[in-house]
């Protein structure tokens, strides 16, 4: 408890922090990490994750990571659930589409897991191509490789079924305003590590491509630059005070 | 040549055992739709808090991480 207590204290601890001394509810959640070893200082503790939980207690959403030294950020995860974040974003006029960018977090260190966003929307009777269409261009966005980040899925929303009578086809596509949210990790390895070593930022660039169309005609295919620059935190290794 | 063989082996076989044991946490716990366990814990002003406590008017986010300690 004094433990958890000084832990609080730090800035930004607001809510409760619960002690499970003997991981007995982490047991009983299910979520009790195996391959540590009964010697091992670090014995007891559970796969990192997180539950959204309604009013009544069941689960709506869960996130859960496989090593410790990974966590999503709080942001990362409310984008995914749709939430409007009150965020910096870029805003770009692209053909047929408008384009509003945005990294979840400001700061990130290693482990963490961010998403950079495009929320997009269509211009009028516009429609783009949804991943895995063949025969049209679908929109797809690439995030250059750079050393210490790993690019993470991608999440893009359910498609709608467009039915073009001219040729009697049914195609998955956008045309209401939609959101891309591409899943990044700044790299917890060692080998990161030296890369990493006294780096304050990170801008991180990659680039959307798509072909719009509207009832009549298909336009040329685009491929529009985009960037976000974050800040590069060392991780917090502040030991807590013992009583 | 032959020791630097079958050390290499045993080393492949050790990895691969850690591996199998090792759960894939995504299929772990309460999964979405399903109702979370109840708890009795104490916060860290040492009140002891239950599930339904930490609730807002739409729930609570429920964190599990390692420890504030190391």
């Amino acid at each position: 408890m004094p433990v958890l207590a000084y832990f609080a204290s730090r800035p930004g601890v607001k809510f409760p922090l619960l002690s499970d001394a003997g991981s007995a509810i982490i047991k009983q959640y299910g979520i009790f990490n195996p391959t540590v070893s009964a010697d091992n200082p670090t014995y007891g503790i559970p796969f990192p994750g997180t539950f959204i939980v309604d009013a009544k207690g069941v689960v709506t959403s869960r996130f859960f990571e496989s090593a410790y030294q990974e966590r999503d950020t709080i942001t990362s995860v409310l984008v995914k659930l749709g939430a409007k974040l009150d965020v910096a974003a870029t805003k770009i006029t692209a053909p047929h589409l408008t384009l509003t960018t945005y990294a979840t977090d400001q700061d990130a260190a290693p482990g963490t897991h961010f998403s950079v966003v495009v929320d997009v929307t269509p211009g009028s009777r516009v429609h783009v191509y949804a991943p895995g269409v063949i025969g049209y261009k679908p929109i797809a966005l690439t995030i250059d490789p750079q050393s210490a980040l790993v690019v993470r899925d991608a999440q893009f929303p359910k498609s709608e079924d467009y039915f073009f009578k001219p040729l009697d086809e049914h195609v998955a596509v956008y045309q209401h305003p939609f959101r891309i949210v591409q899943d990044l990790e700044i790299d917890p390895s060692p080998q990161a590590a030296a890369a990493l070593a006294n780096r304050t930022g990170i801008t991180i660039t990659g680039t959307l491509t798509y072909q719009a169309c509207d009832d009549k005609v298909c336009f040329t295919p685009q491929s529009v630059p985009l960037s976000w620059t974050m800040g590069l935190k060392p991780l917090d290794r502040e030991r807590v005070k013992r009583p | 040549m032959t020791s630097t063989l079958r050390i290499i082996g045993m080393l492949t076989m050790a990895g691969f055992v850690a591996a199998a044991q090792a759960p894939d946490p995504q299929t772990l716990g309460p999964k979405v739709g399903e109702r979370v366990p109840d708890f009795s814990l104490p916060d860290q002003h040492g009140v002891t808090r239950s599930l339904k406590s930490t609730f807002g008017p739409k729930g609570a986010v429920l964190v599990f991480f390692r420890s504030v300690d190391w």
